[in-house]
This record gives C-alpha cells, structure tokens and sequence, in this order.
C-alpha cells in the first residue's frame, strides 16, 4: 500500500501517511491524532493544488510532537517521512539533500504556525468521549456493554478513524464525541435507559438528533472513501504491476 | 514529500519546499491574514532579555496601546521554531487571569530576500510598567506592609491559578514579576514553564536544569526529576523574603554554594526533615552540611516585623516539597491571618493596599476623597457665583477642581482593587473554613482571625461603600460641568 502515496494528493492518504508515520516515530496516539487535527485545520484555510500535502502531514507531526512534549527530533521526522514515501531507501547522510529536507520542514512549519494563528489550544474530542463514556456508565448502573462487547474500544477506533475527514475540526468535539458514543450504540443494538432527558442532550444542549446524524454521516463518508480509494490503487496497481 | 530542488514530479513543488530563493518570491509576497506585520507597531526602546529573546517597548501606531514586543531567536535552531517558544505561547494561550501576563498575539516581519526570507516573529503582550526586581532596586520605592501583602497575595492568586492548570512556571524570580502602574501584579516569561501531570505516577521525568540559581529550591538542586508545583513555592517564598531585604536572600555562585546557603539558612538537610531524600540521586554527591539548625524565622526578624509574614515565609521555606505550603493553602493562610481586614470602615487593609511606586498612606482614601469633594463642594458653591459674574475662574476653582479630579481617577482605582478583590473571594468559595475553629492557623490570636464569611462581608461592604462615594462624586462632577 505504501508504494501508492505518491501517486495520489488526497487528504485521506495524508492522514493515513500522517498515522503511519507517527506511528513509526512512536509518538503517542493523541499526539499524532493533534497532527491530523492540525493538517485539516491547516487545508480549511488553503488548497490542497497548492501544497505538497506531504510537506504538510510531515511539519504537522514535527509541531505536534514539539507542542504536546512528544518530542520528534527532526532528522527523525525526515527519515520515517522519506522512508515511507519511498520506502527501501537510504538513511540520509548529513549532506546536501539532508540540509535540504531539513530547511522544507522548517519552513513548512512556520507556514503551518502562521496559518494556524499560533493557536495551538485545539481540544481534541478525546477528553471528552472519556468523560462521556465514563458518565454513561454510571447512568446505565450496570451497562450491557460491560459483559462482552467492545463497545468502548469500538469508540475509540471510530473516534480514531474519524480524524480521516476533515469535519474533525468543523464540529464541536464535545459533539463529535457524542455522535461516536451515538453510532457505536446502534452499531450494537445497545439503549441507554431514558426517563424523561434523552442522555445525549444532557450531555450537551447542542446534542440534537439532526446534528448528530449530520456528524455521523461524515464519519460513514471516511468508510465509503476508504473503499473507493483501495480500489482505486488496485485496479492502478494491477495496471501497472502485472500479475498483482 | 518532495525535495526543493527535485523537478517537479507528480506533487507539486511549491516555494515552501526549499532550494532556490526563485522559489521563494511568492512568499515575500504572501500576506499571511492570520499572522499581522509587526510593522503596525512603532518600537521605542529595548527593555530587557528574555529566555529566549530580546523584548522592546513598543506602540500600536493606530490605537496607542503600549505593548511589549519578545522576539523570538531563530538563528541557530536546528530544530525549527524554538520549542521554549511554541510551550510558551501554547501555555499562555491557556491561561487567562489577572495576575498572568497576557499574550496579546503573535507577529511576523515582513519576508524578504534581506532576512534569506525567514521572518522574524514577535510575542506581543500588554505593556507592564515595572518589574519586581526594578523597584526592589529602587532605593525611593518604599514597600510598606500593605503593598507587600497586596503582592504577595496577588503573587499566590497567579500561581494558585497557573497550578490548578496544571502549568508550573519553572522561572520565578523578583524580575519575572511584573506589576502595571495600576498596581496589578503579573506573573511573566513562560519561557520555561511547562504542562505536568499531576498523577501520582512517578515515571515523568523532567529537567532539573531550570529556574534561576538563587531561586532554585533543594529538591531540584539534589537531582529531583518528578518534581511538582512546589518549586515555584519555593521561589515564592524568595520573593517574599526579598520584598524586605531588597536583595535575593541567597545568592549561590555555585549549585554546591546554593545548597550550602539553604542549609545555613533552612537548617540541614536529613531523612528526619524529608523522608526519602536520601533516594535522590545527587544526595550522596553533593556536599551536605551537618548541625545546621533550621533559622528561617531568626534571620528574617530583623527584617520582618510581622509575625504573621513570618510564619508564612517559614511555611513557603520548607526543604521537604511535600511538606512546603501550596498555593491553595498559602491563599487560606493569607485570608485567615494576613489579608484580613483588622479594623472597620475607614481603615480599609492590605486588600486597598495598591502596590505604587510611592508609599501611599493606607487607610485614608475614603477620607481623602471625602475631604476633597467637600472642598470641592464648598468651592464650587462660592466660586460658581463669581464664575457667572467674572469671565475667568477664579484661581482656587481651577486648583480644586484639578484636586477633585485627580481624587476622582484614584478612587476609580481604589474601587477596581476593591472589585477585584470581591470578584475573588466569591470565586473562592471553596475556602470557606468548615468547621472554622479547625482551619484557624493560630489559636493564641484567635481574637484576630476572622472567618471567610466575615472577610467577604466585609469586602463588599467596602465595595458597597467606595460604589457610592464613587456615584456621588459623579453626579456631583456631572452636575459642575453643566453649570
């Protein structure tokens, strides 16, 4: 799959290169998830025709390890970047080409800092669908999800996976938190008991149906995306590679 | 991601990607709209260093706000934009309060091929007009009782609030301190704070290379790593000491001087004093010296004539950081024996206290403003006669009238304090004493603590009190001008 980031300039690929890079530079989860964050707020104010997106994912990873103590040294960050854009090649001596890739991050973060307004104060929805769920289950007493369902895990993937669209950073987080905990209960045919306030509008006043499908649809369009992307790259892929 | 230099290929390659200035030319000409020139502000004059940069006094050219512009050093980082600088903005992005300075924006020169196209950014904060560190310098400043309070308690208010976020300072110093000419004290540079977890998990590991020398707590010169809020405790508790002295109270030249002076001053440093200090990995490497006794209170006498102040500089003195005072607590110590108001109406306390270059005679400002609006009154009803008769004012309106208006801008000051103080103690709620005979910090004077409930009734009677004088004066100026 790696082979296929360079052919396409697609924000879905750039946040999957921004996870699996982060991965590699083992950054913590909520660090590479601020780096996605950080790159769709960076695209809600430029077009991607303009910039390299991978300059971008890359210099997002580099500030959000820098801002959030998570730190990734530089060269590191152009190694991992360079590896899996091109994977199999050489590390970089302290040359030339390295001097080069050092000063397109640099700069690329400055452009990144300045288009964000050095605002570095984004809440991701974690926190909350922490907080969230651990009400829920001291609303539910005993929870049905508690006895053997991945319920919470399943949250915490989709709320993972949702950092693919761009509407991670439309919506409030407390919502989008809310809208994930929505969708994994339907997802199992699960009910939280109600008496006379639905859970999610105690939740939060702004918690109402319509909005949390609207978000929930956004999350649906990632899973649609993804389908059509691999498809995409296989039938490129079996093009060019014969006997894929 | 593509190389500067590299041709093209299927991505774009666009000026951020280094190599050839030609690339560069769109960014001299790119306005970025979310990151302003710092050109719209007029810079008069360097005002000091920061940890990270020079910083100038400078004026908005449209609104004429003074501002203070930090500059941010960018030559020879490897690393990009200074970590120390994007902790400090994230942090003071955070945090907003009186007593924290406050981060107005960031700017940018403008690009060009002069500055191999690498702007040079700026922190813009509010203009404070003195520095700790500058009046205690100040022989002709003079720090009376209820200036020193009103710091200190302001001092404790900003660290209470940059604690409870989880935010230690890691720099505090007399010149970290800055206070407006309205008296407001702000805690500044953030250059070396840091966001902690305040678990009880030991696995962090901090540096322990932070905070300036003089100020700089035990634990951290015996090699702490998992440190916490105490360490700013301790700087506080410096400050304090030094509002008296005028002069740091102890001014190592070495690590191993610094610890020698604290033991010489705290006592010496044993297991019996901090249970597992021993586990600290420079305890054994750095020299300790034995027999000391513990003289906090002795050295600070000749100094320190409030026994009160006493107490809490010994309690913000403490070697063990677990035992140190925290802010929460130090804040409740203030209020339960410092802070309170001793007598009624008339003798407003430390709260009034205004922290002003000059020692302003407390206490007299209700009377202050009383005699000068009946002078005023008295002035205004025989000279505005001889002012419909005779063309010019007489002389002694003119005076009176500047008198009464300058009465009127302090006491507009004097109120605001008062507010401020009333807004806070209704936001901490919280240390309301419950049962009040417990919480009392000294049973001997007794006589002398008041309760929460009898500090916050008082406050805001005293509000109650200025908002009137206040709206009288007022009515009063409105109805001199419209005659």
């Amino acid at each position: 799959m790696s082979l296929a980031y360079k052919s396409v300039k697609d924000h879905f690929w750039s946040v999957k290169f921004i996870f699996e890079c982060g991965r590699k530079l083992e950054l913590k989860s909520h660090t590479i998830c601020k780096a996605a964050a950080m790159y769709h707020r960076f695209f809600k104010e430029a077009h991607l025709r303009d910039y390299d997106p991978y300059v971008i994912a890359a210099a997002c990873l580099f500030i959000s390890g820098k801002s959030e103590d998570d730190r990734a040294q530089i060269r590191d960050v152009i190694n991992v970047t360079r590896d899996t854009l091109e994977p199999g090649c050489d590390l970089l001596n302290l040359g030339e080409e390295y001097f080069s890739y050092r000063e397109t991050i640099t700069n690329a973060e400055l452009l990144v800092l300045r288009m964000l307004k050095f605002d570095m104060t984004y809440h991701l929805p974690h926190r909350y669908l922490l907080h969230y769920l651990l009400s829920l289950e001291l609303w539910a007493k005993t929870p049905e999800w508690k006895k053997d369902m991945p319920f919470e895990r399943s949250c915490w993937a989709f709320l993972h996976d949702f950092h693919f669209s761009p509407a991670i950073v439309t919506y409030k987080p407390q919502l989008i938190a809310i809208s994930i905990i929505f969708y994994a209960l339907q997802c199992y045919g699960l009910q939280i008991p109600t008496e006379d306030v639905q859970w999610y509008e105690a939740l939060h006043p702004e918690a109402t149906v319509t909005q949390l499908f609207t978000i929930m649809d956004s999350l649906l369009e990632v899973y649609d995306n993804d389908k059509e992307l691999s498809q995409d790259v296989q039938s490129s892929l079996q093009a060019k590679v014969p006997g894929f | 991601m593509q190389k500067g230099s590299n041709e093209g290929g299927s991505s774009s390659n666009h000026g951020i990607a280094s190599g050839g200035y030609r690339d560069m030319k769109y960014i001299e000409d790119y306005d970025y709209k979310f990151c302003e020139e710092v050109s719209k502000y007029e810079k008069l004059a360097k005002i000091g260093q920061g940890t990270f940069g020079e910083v100038f006094k400078a004026r908005h050219k449209k609104t004429k706000h003074f501002v203070a512009l930090k500059k941010v050093l960018m030559e020879n980082e490897k690393e990009g934009f200074p970590i120390t600088a994007l902790r400090e903005i994230k942090i003071l992005q955070q945090l907003h309060h009186d007593n924290v300075v406050n981060l107005i924006e960031i700017c940018r020169t403008k690009a060009t091929q002069f500055n191999r196209f690498r702007s040079t950014f700026f922190l813009v904060f509010d203009f404070c007009e003195h520095d700790l560190a500058g009046l205690l310098s100040n022989v002709n400043v003079k720090f009376g009782l209820g200036e020193i309070k009103q710091v200190m308690k302001q001092l404790l208010d900003g660290l209470f609030y940059i604690h409870h976020n989880k935010i230690l300072h890691r720099d505090m110093k007399a010149a970290n301190i800055l206070i407006t000419k309205s008296g407001v004290l702000k805690l500044a540079d953030f250059g070396l704070a840091r966001a902690i977890s305040l678990s009880k998990n030991k696995n962090v590991a901090y540096t322990n290379r932070v905070v300036t020398l003089w100020y700089r707590p035990p634990e951290l010169l015996l090699g702490e790593r998992s440190y916490g809020p105490p360490v700013d405790m301790w700087g506080a508790g410096c400050i304090m000491a030094e509002m008296w002295t005028r002069t740091p109270i102890m001014q190592g030249n070495t690590e191993q001087h610094q610890l020698t002076l604290i033991c010489q001053l705290c006592g010496s440093i044993t297991p019996e004093v901090w249970p597992d200090v021993e586990k600290l990995e420079l305890y054994n490497k750095m020299e300790i010296p034995q027999g000391q006794k513990r003289k906090v209170k002795e050295r600070l006498k000749p100094y320190v004539k409030d026994q009160k102040a006493i107490e809490l500089l010994d309690k913000l003195l403490t070697l063990d950081p677990s035992k140190r005072i925290d802010s929460d607590n130090a804040l409740i110590y203030f209020k339960m024996n410092i802070s309170g108001p001793p007598g009624g109406m008339g003798t407003p306390p430390g709260a009034y206290g205004m922290p002003s270059p000059v020692n302003r005679p407390m206490g007299q400002m209700p009377n202050a403003v009383r005699v000068a609006a009946s002078n005023l009154q008295q002035n205004a009803s025989i000279d505005v006669g001889s002012l419909k008769a005779a063309e010019q004012p007489p002389l002694k309106f003119d005076k009176a009238l500047e008198d009464f208006y300058s009465t009127c801008d302090e006491m507009e000051l004097h109120l605001r304090i008062a507010q401020a103080s009333w807004s806070q103690a209704l936001r901490s709620q919280r240390y309301t004493p419950v049962p009040v005979a417990n919480t009392r910090m000294d049973t001997n004077a007794s006589s002398e603590a008041i309760t929460y409930q009898q500090y916050v009734s008082t406050v805001k009677s005293q509000v109650a009190y200025i908002q009137e004088i206040h709206d009288s004066l007022m009515e009063l100026a409105k109805s001199i001008t419209s005659e």
